[in-house]
């Protein structure tokens, strides 16, 4: 009898710890796949990490989160230093504000909880602008004009989007890309088609070894891609439309967004940020 | 595969590959011995003792240590807990090795003999002299193999810290085929890795030879 009540309370105790432990761990375990979707209350529920423009002055830096395996936005060279696009802008906006760009790697996909847990103060890492990430984050004015493309292995031919049909696809989960084929209206003639990968390198892989015929990429990405590979895929003619590329802060530090807008106007005005787009991709596709 | 192609993607996977071995020692450090508090939590006379043990063992096994890293790294600052990435990434793998390493150890205490704590006990030896000078030392020649086995898995688990922003190995080698396009690094790190097991299996071989030199001379 004793021993049939002490497994009863161990068993009571363990599951009161783990209804306990439930109700805490929700917060993380539910925001990390809410990366994919809006995240609604997750701003409001850190309203103590608010940081204003005085608070970055004061830190004298300003966190910037970043994938550092995202060529040619930010990326690690031989050196291992951190070099890209989004790099070499950040600094010159930094410069204009007074204050050290101090950049971390996070993990994509918990870009939302980084934020949120004011581990960073944006996310500056090509971007791109979505519904979702209008309704969650607080971003910055546009600044670089980018396209949602069709990357095809030789000998497909894809001349419009009703072809898209006959060949197995690839894209990168959550990105821009498939956030804007699935508001198109093709979406449904294409979706079993469509596989997603973690990463647009695991897509260009399996693009190489045959099993996909075309991905659908950002124009930047694609392009950089295609070089290093000495151009061994085409450019369908038909495109998903344009992609933009913006800056994503805290929902409550509107502010702040206001002086990075007003420090990247300051570049474009200068001509620093069409020199820096040049340096990185042939010519100025900044958002005037 | 082109050796200066290599060569050039040598620096960044030795710094990867040092964040690596650094979480693993450190983890090992740490959990070894703390896994032997658990045990003993877990074998304990006293109830809340054990169960308290038990529980936690439940919990650290009984969830996706990716989980584990979100939870600490990302949940505890909502509960005014706030740990920088890699003492976050330390912390999390320690308790979650101490677990293992707790269920191991005590598979080995109890495969030995009752009859040795008993004839302990009409010996004059208290239950913690018992432990300590009978039956503990039997036991390291029982678990070596086990915790060699685990602590193989921990090199390759220490890849899952870059979900929290940690760099290492696996991390570098990513960042090299995002660059370069071109997945010569992975299987470069593939083969950091393997080394590195190569050598621990050669050290734990050592290590079971000696423990259990006493045991040989017997048969």
């Amino acid at each position: 009898m004793k021993k049939i009540i002490s497994v009863l309370l161990a068993a009571a105790m363990a599951f009161a710890l783990a209804a306990c432990g439930g109700a805490q761990s929700s917060a993380p375990a539910s925001s990390a796949p809410a990366a994919s979707s809006a995240a609604p209350g997750q701003s409001s529920s850190v309203a103590a990490y608010a940081t204003s423009l005085d608070d970055i002055k004061v830190k004298g830096e300003l966190v910037i989160g970043l994938d550092d395996t995202f060529a040619p936005m930010g990326f690690r060279d031989e050196n291992g230093d951190l070099v890209g696009f989004d790099i070499d802008l950040a600094t010159a906006v930094c410069e204009v504000l007074g204050v050290k760009p101090v950049f971390q790697p996070i993990d994509w996909d918990a870009k939302e909880l980084e934020l949120s847990t004011g581990k960073i103060d944006c996310i500056w890492n090509g971007m791109s602008i979505t519904p979702e990430r209008e309704q969650s984050m607080s971003l910055s004015n546009a600044y670089l004009n980018n396209k949602i493309i069709i990357m095809t292995n030789k000998g497909v031919t894809i001349a419009s989007k009703d072809d898209l049909a006959n060949y197995n696809l690839g894209t990168q989960a959550d990105s821009s890309a498939l956030e804007v084929v699935k508001g198109d209206p093709i979406y449904d003639s294409i979706k079993d088609k469509l596989t997603e990968y973690k990463t647009y390198d695991q897509v260009i892989m399996d693009m190489q070894a045959g099993r996909i015929d075309a991905m659908i990429v950002d124009e930047v990405l694609g392009q950089y891609k295609n070089t290093q590979l000495g151009n061994v895929f085409e450019v369908a003619p038909v495109d998903f439309g344009e992609d933009l590329y913006a800056i994503g802060l805290r929902k409550s530090d509107t502010e702040l967004t206001d002086a990075i807008n007003a420090a990247m106007k300051t570049c474009i005005d200068s001509g620093t940020a069409a020199e820096i787009s040049t340096k990185w991709f042939g010519s100025d596709i900044m958002v005037k | 595969m082109n050796l200066s192609y290599i060569a050039t993607l040598m620096p960044a996977l030795m710094q990867g590959l040092a964040q690596t071995l650094k979480l693993f020692a450190l983890t090992l450090i740490f959990s070894l011995p703390l896994g032997l508090v658990f045990t003993l939590g877990s074998i304990s006379r006293v109830p809340p003792l054990r169960w308290v043990s038990r529980i936690y063992i439940w919990i650290f096994r009984g969830t996706p240590l990716m989980l584990q890293l979100f939870f600490i790294y990302y949940g505890l600052p909502f509960m005014g807990l706030t740990f920088d990435r890699f003492p976050a990434a330390v912390l999390t793998f320690v308790l979650n090795y101490a677990a293992y390493f707790a269920e191991i150890y005590r598979a080995g205490i109890q495969s030995i003999d009752r009859g040795q704590h008993e004839a302990a006990k009409t010996l004059g030896f208290t239950p913690w002299q018992t432990m300590r000078y009978i039956i503990i030392p039997q036991t390291v020649s029982r678990v070596i193999p086990p915790v060699c086995n685990e602590t193989i898995t921990l090199v390759k688990d220490t890849a899952l810290v870059t979900a929290i922003g940690v760099g290492e190995l696996l991390k570098a080698a990513q960042g090299a085929v995002n660059r370069d396009v071109n997945i010569t690094a992975y299987a470069v790190a593939a083969l950091i890795y393997l080394a590195i097991t190569f050598v621990m299996t050669m050290a734990y071989e050592r290590l079971e030879r000696y423990f259990s030199r006493h045991q040989k001379k017997e048969g």
